[in-house]
């Protein structure tokens, strides 16, 4: 019965996947690369010049307001600590999930070690 | 101990201790500087794990297991994040949204103290992650060395 529902589990699982596959490859492109407003060549040779008044939604606030808004120079930890401050929270929960399952498996007594050596 | 290898050891333990205050250091800089330049609190945290193996490879595990206090750090973790929290309660506090910044006046734009909660919530960030990622790896220290964590000797 285990088995039963651990392969129909999969096989929805697998029919979902090759669903959303085949949506996706019917989907038209969002974006290849060839319309770019940017030339990333030049970008990377002089930032400064980097056009960002074509920027739309959140984009354009972070990106025109964030000295305004945050205070903050550095443009990617405003993002991760205040305009994302819930998704940061979740991120800091998963160390300590990954903490405390590293604590069960490799936090050894001493008795239980000696225990083992006995026996 | 016999003589033999106290003094095989003085070159690590040297090693060690020229390289710790930069180590320690580069951590809590790259920690405070993450409103101003790249990196922040979970990078700077994970910078722990080198320290913590510079410790152990230098001075041996007694050392390590006296300087870095396992049940310290693991409570320090919990602390951090319970900390993290209430920062992030202190826009609902006075009327604004969940993880608002509320403080960002304080302090002119590009100085170390600016930006508000961003720069107290980046530091419970790294004292978390130092002390998640510092106990982690102490206890994988000391599985390496086959020794009990609590041992006193």
């Amino acid at each position: 019965m285990k088995k039963f529902l651990t392969y129909v589990c999969l096989a929805v699982i697998l029919v979902a996947s090759i669903a959303a596959c085949v949506n996706m490859a019917a989907m038209p492109r969002t974006y290849d690369g060839r319309n770019a407003a940017v030339s990333v060549y030049e970008l990377q040779r002089d930032p400064a010049a980097y056009d960002d008044s074509q920027a739309d939604g959140a984009a354009a606030a972070i990106i025109q307001q964030n000295l305004d808004k945050a205070h903050a120079v550095n443009d990617v930890t405003s993002i991760v600590f205040d305009f994302r401050g819930y998704d940061t929270m979740g991120e800091a929960f998963i160390l300590i999930t990954a903490v405390a399952g590293c604590v069960v498996i490799l936090y050894t007594k001493k008795k239980a070690k000696e225990g083992n050596r006995d026996e | 101990m016999n003589e033999k290898l106290r003094i095989k050891r003085v070159i690590p333990r040297c090693g060690c201790d020229a390289l710790l205050p930069f180590a320690l250091m580069f951590v809590f800089y790259i920690i405070l500087h993450g409103h101003l330049s790249p990196g922040g609190g979970f990078q700077g945290g994970v910078l722990m794990a080198g320290i913590v193996a510079l410790i152990y490879l230098g001075h041996g595990f007694d050392t390590t297991v006296q300087a870095l206090s396992y049940h310290a750090l693991h409570g320090g973790e919990g602390l951090a994040s319970v900390v993290y929290v209430a920062l992030a309660m202190l826009g609902v506090c006075v009327g604004a949204q969940f993880c608002q910044n509320i403080l960002y006046t304080h302090g002119a734009i590009g100085d170390l103290y600016s930006s508000g909660t961003i720069l107290w919530m980046n530091i419970t960030v790294g004292v978390k992650v130092i002390t998640g990622i510092g106990s982690i790896s102490l206890l994988m220290i000391a599985l390496f060395a086959g020794r009990d964590i609590d041992s006193k000797e």
